[in-house]
């Protein structure tokens, strides 16, 4: 809400600066989101009238003035305005004046200065010259009656500020100038000026039947006709510089008045074109299908939730919202249903929100409008209309007032003790209470009890918690003690079987990755491509079409991260990142911990792209491959051993995917993009990735010892040579360990992969390779001897031969 | 006796002249050898007397005793020689970079989050993790934000389908949720433990205080240099028998100056609204010193949990009171590290994430 601080000191006018006033109201929880000049500094520009207009002699484009300012002499003063006109009143620049500061933050000073042969005495400025506004028009012309020489800020009331405050919904009370300004008294003890009510004489018993059929949704109804009233009056300058100074333009005088009262009182209120509205009115929740063209313009279709105002043709008006046009006021209108009524908050809550727009009007009825003064201030806006619309002809009507259905606001009692308790700090019953009266509550008081009967224009003040809240905003939040809470201890440490996720991250990190944050919502494209999910789940209002569902995978997002690089020319790409996927899952029930429908699991997922290594001297260049990553998975997951099984991924090279499965469970993927998204996405070089399940990386045991060996193990390297078509590493060591080696076998590491030479074409049939594998031997009870070392090793040959046809090399 | 000094002589000129320990060892023949010269001297000795052999003896050997220190003399050197020229041979260019692994980083905000758990968790905090698509009710009418309250219109929700017509699911607009989620968890526990049955009321028998803090990720409908559609929030959580506003603003207070690790950083508490707190404050804070010096900051809403929250969670507001806070971690890594948009934590940038080396 914008308003200028000049109309709130006429209500409440504390001896505080513009600065201490937005500092109270902010502190008091009124936030003053902004303070802002109505005019930038400028000095020395007073009233002047041009008295006399010449074509300069040396410029087409320029006049030679004569300008009075209320001094002895008029003075030359070179214009190239199109408006600068004899008898016009203007904003003068004298010299030595200091016009706004332009965008190097200097001002601009006048001086005595030729303008092409001719001698200026100062400069007659556009409304825009003294930032003013945008119009660039020519002068701004200045009412008739203004007096020469007068300081314009004076004249135009420029030395004010506009207060921006961001009103919470708490504070319905607070949305008018009046409303602030009796806040403003109660936190600085400044008295408030009650505005008092004229009551307008009343003309004959002239009335518009109005019916209340739904008193869930108005609880009062009070209007008045106003006959032969001039709709073409123009509205007064100090009532259209106010609207504009709460950010309102003026539309006509009948609108003007009507939203001036609201600002001025919180009071919206609506006014009729009497002679178009048919026969009465009925004030009634809508009717599924009907339809209401409004002032904006726009056509809606109400319901049973909306409540309208219609008459006996159709709908006129959308309840505490907005009204129709066809009963809208226009220059033709003669005569006028002026009305203000208390809607229930719970009946115009969101209804606006559903149409996409809201009013004025809107935000106060759903946040609370005082129910009781709708007949006074009626008569606020009767004495305006017949001030500034009114004719010789012009006759009021009596007040219909319906009171069907009054809110009720049950007193709300605060225990002196509770309050201590919840605030934290040692309150006396004589505080409590004064916090309270300050406030303009009425209090009746017990021993240790404060009963408050809330007025009518506080709609949050409903419960014991409400009046806590006003006590400890009076004692003020700053006088709060400093005093460290006294609190149980108990010891609370994540388990040992439990890593964080930080401690991963790190590890991640050591690893050579950055860890990335992505959005949740993807481009629908990526869950068709990369996760094969025909149905992802959908945002019912997305931001925008590559951010429309919510991704089943990291790893689209990672690619993006991976494109935005490139993008930059960066060679080398190592990211990670740890988040949630969603997932549908119809097994899934609301719990205290899930949401129906989903699973929600929380994944990490890493990608690597480029060389394997950064560039430097000591390493020789060579792009990243499956087994970089793959090693950087067991390294995350270590001490436990993964297995890792030949597997298909939507996102995935097919022969280079593998599924990683933990005791069993399968746990995630590693694996290369597969070369038709890498076209498809347009990368160079193929990235590797993987995704896992979070927990499984969290997951440990707690070590346990074992024996260390007494005696000295023994090292022996074996050479087979195996079909190239028939085995796999994993077939390699199911062989090797199957081997009857009476448990002597300790350890089996490949540590060479040759293939001869002649073995060039791979599919060719009998093209063979040789493993070279260091066996680990050992006994716990005594040193080996070589038979058991022989046999063992033996052992091992034997059942490669016999497993996967293995012969050893010779 | 010239005779035998000169034999000395010789012997270490020859020494001197062997350039290897080969040379040297075929010099030494010369003089110590089976036919060398200080054998020829003894076998001379045959013809003397007694006495002379004594004295002749003696002297023979003082200079076979120098030819030896000379020969082991020499032999040093010409190892030490070596020695030397081999550590030359070896010697690296020591200002060549060492091998690099290559370091990644975590990411700022993660590095927030993990000082914002290590200052709570050093207050007895527990940390709680949630959904993310959330349903109505924990986003807001359990937080005492029934359909339609005015305050909704605060946050501009995402809609994800599933729910119900009137309640569609959502993505979480903030991280309260997890204030209700983790507190009916903890009060089921508890009063199981208690032995009171979850149909019989609101819980008012003993439990041990709930703190927590639940961070993660939030979303709204918004897209600008200062708003992102996905951002992160910390709700915070104390609720015990006594758990007081001041309480609030002690720990807060605490909290940040242990996180700017500034003494002299100002908070300031001012009155504000939400509906599941009651009294309510919106937190901000002032440097006192660096870029941002003398202006106030909004880092966070906090208040005492609303009486219906509390009986949401299960517990009887009666006996039970505490506070609860919800801050803005992407706020609080760009006040930390100095950075200036907010859409550099969300890019994927690995110029920008790289300089968060920790």
């Amino acid at each position: 809400m914008q308003f200028p601080e000049s109309w709130l000191r006429e209500f409440c006018n504390p001896p505080l600066s513009t600065e201490q006033l937005a500092q109270t109201l902010t502190m008091a929880g009124l936030e003053v989101e902004e303070l802002k000049p109505v005019a930038p500094p400028f000095t020395k520009i007073v009233v002047g009238e041009i008295k006399e207009s010449a074509q300069h002699p040396n410029a087409d484009r320029l006049h030679v003035c004569q300008v009075d300012v209320g001094q002895a002499e008029l003075l030359t003063i070179v214009c190239g305005a199109p408006n600068a006109r004899v008898g016009i009143k203007v904003p003068c620049a004298l010299v030595g004046a200091e016009l706004p500061p332009g965008e190097d933050g200097k001002p601009f000073l006048i001086k005595v200065g030729k303008l092409r042969g001719v001698e200026s005495y100062g400069m007659l400025c556009s409304a825009r010259e003294l930032k003013l506004s945008n119009d660039h028009g020519g002068l701004l012309e200045l009412r008739s009656d203004a007096p020469l020489g007068q300081n314009i800020r004076e004249h135009l009331k420029l030395d004010d500020t506009l207060f921006t405050l961001k009103l919470t919904p708490n504070l319905a009370h607070c949305l008018s100038v009046y409303g602030v300004a009796r806040e403003v008294a109660a936190l600085t003890g400044a008295p408030l000026m009650t505005p008092s009510f004229s009551v307008v004489k009343a003309g004959g018993a002239d009335t518009l039947p109005v019916k209340v059929s739904a008193p869930d949704l108005c609880g009062r109804f009070s209007g008045r006709i106003v006959r032969h009233v001039n709709p073409r009056a123009s509205t007064p300058d100090w009532m259209v510089e106010r609207l504009a100074r709460c950010g309102q333009r003026s539309v006509t005088a009948l609108v003007d008045i009507s939203n001036y009262v609201m600002f001025e009182l919180g009071r919206p209120s609506h006014i009729f074109d009497l002679d178009k509205i048919h026969g009465g009115l009925n004030v009634r929740w809508g009717k599924p299908g009907e339809q209401l063209k409004l002032l904006n313009g726009n056509t809606v279709t109400v319901d049973d939730q909306v409540g309208v105002i219609a008459d006996e043709a159709e709908v006129e008006s959308l309840a505490g919202i907005m009204g129709g046009d066809a009963t809208a006021v226009s220059d033709n209108t003669q005569n006028i249903y002026v009305e203000a009524a208390f809607w229930w908050p719970k009946a115009i809550a969101g209804r606006s929100r559903r149409f996409n727009f809201s009013t004025d009007a809107g935000h106060r009825f759903e946040r609370g409008v005082d129910p009781s003064q709708t007949v006074e201030h009626i008569e606020r806006i009767t004495q305006l209309i017949i001030d500034i619309c009114g004719t010789a002809d012009t006759v009021c009507g009596p007040i219909d007032d319906q009171q069907v259905n009054m809110p009720v606001a049950p007193p709300v009692s605060l225990r002196v003790a509770r309050a201590c308790k919840v605030i934290g700090m040692a309150l006396t019953q004589a505080q409590c209470a004064d916090a309270l009266t300050r406030l303009g509550l009425a209090i009746t008081q017990s021993e240790g009890i404060i009963t408050v009967a809330p007025p009518s224009y506080r709609f949050d003040l409903q419960i014991e918690e409400d009046l806590i809240e006003e006590v400890a905003r009076m004692v003020g939040y700053n006088n709060l003690p400093s005093i460290p809470p006294l609190a149980p201890i108990t010891a609370k440490v994540r388990p040992e079987t439990q890593r964080s996720p930080f401690a991963l991250r790190r590890s991640i990190a050591a690893l050579g990755y950055q860890e990335t944050i992505n959005f949740s919502f993807v481009e629908e494209r990526w869950e068709h491509e990369l996760c094969a999910n025909p149905n992802p789940i959908k945002l019912l209002n997305p931001i925008a079409s590559q951010m429309s569902v919510m991704r089943s995978s990291l790893l689209g997002s990672l690619l993006q991260v991976l494109k935005f690089n490139l993008d930059r020319k960066a060679q080398r790409v190592r990211v990670f990142e740890l988040g949630r996927v969603f997932l549908r899952d119809a097994s899934v029930k609301n719990t205290d911990a899930t949401v129906e429908g989903f699973d929600q699991p929380m994944r990490v997922a890493g990608l690597v792209c480029g060389s394997a290594d950064a560039v430097q001297w000591g390493h020789k260049e060579r792009p990243v491959d499956f087994f970089d990553i793959k090693g950087d998975v067991e390294i995350l997951l270590a001490p436990r051993r993964p297995v890792f099984e030949s597997a298909q991924h939507p996102a995935m090279h097919p022969g280079r995917c593998a599924r990683v499965m933990l005791d069993g469970v399968a746990i995630g993927f590693v694996g290369e993009l597969h070369p038709k998204w890498r076209q498809a996405y347009d990368l160079a070089q193929a990235p590797l990735m993987f995704e896992l399940d979070l927990d499984a990386l969290l997951q440990r045991e707690v070590s346990v010892f074992k024996g260390v060996a007494k005696h000295q193990a023994v090292d022996r390297d074996i050479a087979v040579m195996v079909s190239e078509k028939l085995s796999s590493h994993a077939d390699l060591m199911d062989a090797i360990w199957s081997a009857p080696t009476a448990g002597l076998l300790r350890n089996a590491v490949l540590f060479d992969i040759y293939r001869p030479k002649s073995a060039k074409d791979l599919d060719a049939p009998g093209s063979e390779k040789s493993y070279a594998i260091r066996l680990t031997l050992n006994s716990d009870d005594a040193t080996l001897t070589e038979e058991q070392i022989d046999n063992a090793t033996q052992a091992v040959l034997a059942s490669l031969l016999s497993k996967l046809g293995a012969r050893q090399r010779t | 006796m010239n005779e035998l000094n000169s034999v000395v002589d010789s012997a270490k000129a020859a020494f001197e002249q062997a350039r290897t320990p080969a040379d040297l060892e075929n010099a030494k023949a010369l003089f110590l050898g089976k036919s060398g010269r200080i054998t020829e001297l003894m076998k001379g000795m045959a013809a003397l007397t007694v006495d002379e052999k004594k004295s002749r003896g003696a002297a023979i050997n003082l200079a076979k005793q120098a030819i030896e220190v000379a020969l082991n003399n020499r032999r040093q050197a010409l190892a030490d020689a070596e020695l030397q020229a081999q550590l030359q041979a070896e010697a690296l260019d020591v200002t060549l970079p060492g091998r690099q692994r290559g370091q990644g980083s975590l990411h700022p905000v993660s590095l927030t989050l993990e000082r914002i758990e290590a200052i709570f968790g050093s207050m007895g905090f527990d940390v709680a993790q949630g959904p993310e698509i959330e349903s109505d009710w924990f986003n807001f009418t359990a937080l005492n934000t029934p359909e339609d309250h005015p305050a909704r219109s605060m946050h501009d929700t995402f809609y994800v389908e599933g729910g119900t017509a009137t309640a569609p699911n959502l993505l979480r607009t903030h991280s309260s949720p997890m204030q209700i989620r983790y507190a009916v968890q903890h009060v089921k526990r508890h009063r199981a433990a208690a032995g009171v049955g979850p149909t019989e009321g609101l819980f008012s028998g003993d439990m041990p205080e709930i703190r927590v803090i639940a961070p993660g990720r939030t979303y709204r409908v918004d897209s600008d240099a200062t708003h992102s559609p996905m951002f992160h929030q910390c709700e915070g959580l104390w609720v015990g028998e006594n758990v007081s506003f001041k309480d609030l603003k002690f720990v807060f207070t605490d909290f940040c100056r242990t996180f700017f690790e500034s003494d002299d950083l100002v908070l300031r508490f001012r009155p504000s609204f939400f509906p599941f707190t009651e009294p309510s404050a919106e937190i901000d804070i002032q440097f006192q010193s660096g870029p941002l010096a003398g202006r106030w900051l909004e880092v966070a809403g906090s208040g005492q949990v609303h009486p219906n929250v509390i009986r949401n969670m299960g517990l009887e507001p009666e006996k039970y009171i505490g506070f609860a806070f919800g801050m803005g971690p992407d706020r609080l890594a760009m006040l930390r590290y100095g950075v200036n948009d907010l859409r550099l934590f969300f890019d994927g940038d690995v110029r920008f994430l790289s300089q968060f080396q920790s």
